[in-house]
């Protein structure tokens, strides 16, 4: 064997190992000159003298000739059957423009199959990332959108306990007690005057002081009671009493309630039921009803609602600082945080010829111990 | 100038009293013929006394001050009210251009206020008409340089701003000068039917024409007037003259 012979043979077993075809082929017959198996069963001969064009139709000799002058590669790829299975292979031209040139075959299925994976692969991550971004905006529209909502609870929490306070530092409330101070001095009455303006100021000042707390103790609360309803006396026709009566079980200086929700239905009572009687009294009653529930009743004796005031308050028009329409919402935002329904009940109370005598109101609040 | 008789209608005693001692000490011109503590006892004393002057309260339990004055038949008196801070008490009565006083008064403000109470029943009795009045056919009392004008809503075209005076044009092509800011006036008339269009301009939607697109746009009234609409306002205006239509 000559040492050509050997070398090919050599080749021929180390190339045929792998899944590369190979052939050479002479410009001048322009059939191979040799192939390797692979390349065999790729492109199968009828005859040894078939062209390599006949084998491989896609070839173009005059751009591989062109090409190959240049000194660039050439490349193509074909589709064939297999097994009944198609296959794409990719062929690569080297070699000379005049002499022989070396067609090196290579199974592409893998590499193709690759690609699609890697396309489709990316056009779900395309998709998926596409659907995240979507999600993303909306998780983040909901977010606003809670922010939003949260900012708007909180508005109206801040809102719902400024107007408490409003409810008992009212324009009417504020300007008739300062003028009923005017009164007194325009009478040259100094000591009355004096006590009036420490009571009011006494009044502005734990309202101010309780409404920055949740939750204020009971003393503190009948402190200010106390106090807003001498101002009240100061300020009605006809002298009245009032009747504090606290359950004996109640720790007054621990036990703790939101402050400014009795004093609107005190008030309530005072001008709206005793206000033109004479020997007007009403009675706080206080009592302990389980471990977060403070039952308040307040009881006058007065002229009780008229028909107007029997309606809900809701209905009532044109009073949007209604007093007691912020209490009831302060106590109903407040029972929902024990997943609970507020509860308010009037009774118009009658004497024995159903003559109206007065009024109790029966509220639940909630107590902290 | 025959003296002022006036009485005093308040629930409460202490602020009638002090009402009663400033003016007693302050206002000397004027007689007091007698208080009140309610809207009914006020009716009876009115009756009774037959004053020039009622200084109302408005706020009180029963009846309130405009309560009472719906109930009266005739007013031929002039009214000063006296009130707490109230938003609506306070629009209806400046609608009317009736005086008031904030508790507690301020001595020179109520000095000013019975000095200027010369012809003003006739204001009481656009009160008590628009009081009973649905909005639409309300009359806005405009004090002007010259007098008074009573005017209904729907007579007025538009106002314009200038400086602290606004100029208020008309239907039948008046214009009065009046020492009210556009502020002033944006609150008294109805947010239905008036439209601050501009910094300048309040107009009446009833007499708009025609709207000319631009920056802000402008539109054009009935009257022939073009009024310039801010940048700003433009989309509000378009939806509001949208739904008009």
């Amino acid at each position: 064997m000559s040492n050509k012979t050997i070398e090919i043979a050599v080749i021929n077993q180390f190339i045929s190992n792998g899944n590369i075809g190979i052939a050479i082929v002479s410009w001048d017959k322009l059939t191979t000159t040799f192939e390797n198996e692979m390349f065999t069963s790729w492109f199968p001969a009828k005859t040894k003298t078939d062209l390599i064009v006949d084998r491989i139709c896609k070839v173009n000799l005059e751009r591989l000739k062109k090409k190959l002058g240049q000194n660039k590669p050439y490349s193509i790829e074909c589709e064939i059957k297999e097994n009944k299975r198609s296959k794409i292979l990719k062929l690569q031209f080297t070699g000379s423009p005049l002499t022989e040139f070396i067609i090196t075959v290579t199974d592409y299925s893998k590499e193709k199959e690759k690609d699609y994976l890697l396309d489709s692969y990316a056009k779900m991550a395309e998709k998926n990332r596409k659907a995240l971004e979507k999600s993303l905006e909306i998780i983040k529209a909901q977010k606003e959108e809670l922010l939003i909502t949260n900012a708007a609870l909180e508005r109206e929490r801040n809102n719902i306990e400024l107007r408490a306070l409003q409810a008992v530092i009212n324009p009417h409330f504020v300007s008739n007690c300062l003028s009923s101070i005017q009164g007194f001095i325009v009478d040259k009455n100094t000591e009355e005057a004096v006590n009036y303006l420490a009571d009011f100021g006494r009044l502005m000042r734990l309202s101010f002081e309780q409404s920055y707390n949740d939750y204020v103790s009971i003393e503190e609360i009948i402190t200010l009671l106390n106090t807003y309803v001498s101002i009240e006396k100061m300020r009605m026709d006809n002298p009245w009493d009032l009747i504090i009566e606290i359950d004996e079980d109640l720790n007054v200086g621990n036990a703790t309630i939101p402050p400014l929700l009795i004093q609107p239905f005190l008030e309530n009572s005072i001008w709206h039921g005793i206000n033109k009687i004479k020997g007007g009294k009403i009675l706080l009653k206080l009592d302990l009803i389980d471990d977060i529930t403070l039952k308040c009743t307040i009881e006058d004796n007065g002229v009780g609602r008229k028909h107007k005031e029997k309606q809900p308050i809701t209905e009532k028009k044109k009073q949007p600082l209604h007093s007691l329409n912020v209490t009831n919402k302060r106590l109903d935002i407040l029972w929902k945080e024990h997943k609970k329904k507020y509860k308010i009940i009037y009774t118009d109370l009658l004497t024995k010829t159903n003559a109206p005598t007065g009024t109790r109101v029966e509220l639940y609040i909630p107590i902290n111990f | 100038m025959a003296p002022i008789t006036a009485v005093i209608i308040d629930d409460e005693k202490k602020v009638r009293e002090a009402l009663y001692g400033i003016l007693k000490k302050y206002c000397t011109e004027i007689n007091i013929l007698g208080l009140a503590n309610s809207a009914d006892q006020g009716i009876q004393l009115i009756k009774d006394t037959n004053p020039s002057l009622v200084f109302l309260d408005v706020q009180m339990p029963e009846k309130s001050g405009f309560d009472m004055l719906r109930e009266m038949k005739d007013v031929d008196f002039h009214v000063i009210f006296v009130t707490s801070y109230d938003k609506y008490a306070l629009k209806a009565i400046k609608y009317s251009a009736l005086d008031y006083l904030i508790k507690p008064v301020n001595i020179a403000d109520l000095q000013m206020a019975i000095a200027k109470i010369e012809g003003k029943t006739e204001n009481v009795s656009v009160f008590l008409e628009n009081l009973n009045n649905p909005t639409s056919a309300k009359k806005i009392v405009i004090k002007h340089a010259k007098g008074i004008r009573y005017a209904y809503e729907a007579e007025i075209i538009r106002c314009q701003s200038d400086g602290n005076y606004s100029k208020v044009f008309f239907k039948d092509e008046t214009m009065l000068f009046v020492s009210k800011n556009l502020k002033e006036f944006e609150e008294l008339l109805p947010k239905e039917t008036f439209l601050r269009v501009h910094q300048s301009h309040i107009i009446n939607i009833d007499f708009v024409k025609a709207y000319n697109n631009g920056r802000g746009g402008s539109l054009e009234m009935h009257n022939g007037d073009k009024i310039s609409v801010a940048r700003t306002r433009k989309k509000d205006i378009i939806q509001r003259l949208a739904n008009k239509n």
